[in-house]
């Protein structure tokens, strides 16, 4: 370094080289010429005379050649690399020990190095992204949510395995290239839904909306948002779709609304007969003794209804959160039902129909709780009569094996449709039947009659057809 | 003849207890009360029978109040009689159309009070009598 450092330029060290030679060349020159006196007496020595300055030159030329050579080299190699394809790769170390070529040299060597590193860098950041790449693929393919991205004209440029899903498509290239409404198509039976979805591709840059695919909630509900892109990667005009099947939560929504409707009106009903005949009562005063009698067993009535509605529903909010306890005794099921089915037999008689119970001798005890097995069988004996129509038949109907205890409650009434029957027993569903609908009830017998089969370590199972009649079958384990 | 002095009126409750209390309370005050139990009983009554007032309830199995409403202004072509309908909240009944597109008079919630019911049916059958003290007088007078 300090060698370099200390030297003169290039150019000033050829200069001195020269002249260095040429003014020694010169001297011996004149000083050969000046010890022989007489040039022309020995021109043998003259000759050699001339002969030295000669040799001092060609020595001088080939020092500035040495000089000079690995400049020319650097020049060389600097031309060919101003050609655009070449790397520094191609650049050659340059075996001398000049300040130029060492300095070339480092120079060289740190660019090659500093090409390696950028080599492994590269190659490590292509790796690092690829499996980016990678991970956010697998990301999109595994998001619960349907995610398409279309372009200005609404036509699928992506979309993930959640969007086949939603569609029902399997084959996961046939959607891309066709357009978002033509691929819903299949499965919106809903004219007003595409059209929504229409609106949406035109209309401002961030949308929500929530789709039916169909009158009935049952068949489907998508809430859709949509975003138009900013980002110019993505294209211009193009739109991020992101696709939820919200059907159970707004079959739920329906459920609970359906249950304050219902739960309000058996509040209500029983509130407004109290109210009506304590008024009654307090402002009368002239009324029969018999007939005040009368009024105070409405109230009394009336205010049971109350209470036992409150009940039903603190058990099935406690069997909801899981708190609910089953105590076990020993229970003589065919003396029980016979209670629970003669306590129903004013009901089912006011209808004119016939309520039968059949209990097979000898049948095997159970353990359980009493008043809640009590409340089960009594809601789905209770649910038999009211939804079957007067002149019917209910039989309550025993059955065992080994391990299981069945009471069936079967009934001549109304049956349950498909639909319905999926979604009985889910907490204050009530069947979208008429004829269900027009008679009072809060959705929550069944639901009721369920957990207390499940805490049983039984279950509770329903067979019906519509029309012809429902048989509810309570199965509980034995011993 | 002498309990209609006070009118008639036609109640329309599904609601057997609480038709009774209604009943027995209208009575008390003199007027003379005609009990259907069903929507579809009440719409066989008004078309066979004249009365001075109805009061129904909104919720009924099969022809509810509305329907009632509707069969009684569209069907049977009566505007004059007038309703007092009895709802609950919560109820999706818009009241707005239930004044305007069937003449509704009164709509009182669940749980009323009796005494509320009897001036309701009071009021009501005293400002019907008044317009139609007239057209009244004179069919008599014919």
């Amino acid at each position: 370094m300090s060698k370099a450092k200390n030297a003169l330029s290039l150019a000033y060290r050829l200069c001195g080289q020269h002249l260095l030679f040429a003014t020694i060349g010169l001297l011996s020159f004149v000083g050969i010429i000046a010890m022989l006196g007489d040039p022309t007496a020995r021109v043998d020595l003259m000759f050699l005379a001339l002969l030295v300055p000669i040799a001092l030159f060609l020595a001088g030329s080939f020092f500035i050649k040495r000089s000079v050579d690995s400049v020319s080299q650097v020049e060389r190699q600097l031309v060919s690399f101003s050609a655009p394809d070449l790397s520094i790769e191609t650049l050659r170390q340059i075996p001398e020990s000049t300040p130029l070529a060492n300095g070339w040299n480092q120079l060289v060597s740190r660019a090659q190095q500093q090409e390696v590193w950028n080599g492994v860098e590269r190659r490590l950041s292509e790796t690092i992204n690829a499996q980016q790449v990678k991970r956010l693929e697998a990301i999109f393919q595994q998001l619960p949510d349907g995610v398409v991205l279309c372009d200005e004209r609404g036509i699928i440029i992506e979309c993930n395995s959640a969007f086949h899903n939603l569609v029902g498509n399997t084959d996961s290239n046939a959607l891309v290239g066709q357009s978002l409404l033509e691929s819903i198509k299949p499965i919106v039976q809903y004219p007003k839904a595409l059209d929504a979805l229409e609106q949406m591709l035109h209309g401002p840059a961030n949308q929500v909306c929530e789709l039916r695919l169909s009158d009935r909630i049952e068949e489907g509900v998508w809430r859709v948002s949509m975003k138009r892109a900013s980002q110019e990667t993505l294209g211009q005009g193009a739109t991020v779709w992101s696709l939820r099947d919200v059907t159970q939560s707004q079959l739920a929504e329906q459920a609970r609304e359906q249950f304050v409707a219902t739960a309000t009106h058996e509040l209500r009903t029983p509130l407004a007969n109290i109210r009506a005949y304590a008024e009654t009562l307090a402002t009368a005063t002239d009324i029969q003794v018999d007939q005040q009698l009368d009024f105070f067993n409405i109230i009394n009535n009336e205010a049971t209804r109350l209470a036992r509605f409150v009940d039903e529903l603190l058990n099935v909010s406690q069997m909801e959160a899981g708190a609910i306890t089953v105590q076990t005794h020993e229970i003589y099921l065919d003396r029980l039902l016979t209670e629970l089915v003669e306590q129903q037999r004013p009901l089912s008689v006011d209808k004119g129909q016939s309520l039968e119970l059949l209990v097979p001798p000898k049948i095997p005890r159970i353990r359980g709780d009493k008043d809640k097995l009590a409340g089960a069988v009594s809601n789905l004996i209770g649910n038999a009569i009211k939804y079957t129509p007067n002149g019917g038949t209910v039989k309550v109907r025993v059955e065992y094996d080994p391990s299981q205890i069945y009471i069936h409650v079967e009934d001549t009434g109304f049956g349950i449709s498909k639909e319905d029957l999926e979604r009985l027993g889910s907490k204050f569903y009530r069947s979208s039947d008429e004829r269900v609908q027009n008679l009072s009830g809060n959705g929550l017998g069944l639901a009721f009659a369920q957990e207390v089969a499940r805490l049983h370590g039984g279950r509770l199972t329903i067979r019906s057809e519509i029309n012809v009649g429902s048989c509810f079958t309570l199965e509980l384990p034995t011993g | 003849m002498a309990e209609s002095v006070n009118g008639r009126i036609l109640v329309a409750e599904d609601n057997k207890v609480l038709g009774d209390v209604l009943r027995f309370n209208l009575e008390r005050s003199g007027f003379h009360v005609t009990l259907a139990r069903t929507g579809d009983a009440a719409a066989k009554l008004l078309a066979g029978e004249s009365y001075d007032l109805m009061f129904t309830d909104i919720e009924m199995p099969g022809m509810n109040g509305v329907d009632l409403c509707r069969y009684l202004r569209f069907e049977l072509g009566n505007s004059d009689l007038p309703v007092a309908i009895c709802s609950a909240r919560g109820l999706e009944v818009d009241e707005q159309e239930m004044r305007t597109k069937y003449g509704v008079a009164e709509i009182i919630f669940k749980p009323f009070s009796m005494r509320e019911l009897v001036a309701l049916a009071s009021r009501l059958l005293n400002s019907s009598a008044a317009t139609d003290k007239q057209p009244l007088d004179a069919s008599t007078a014919e």
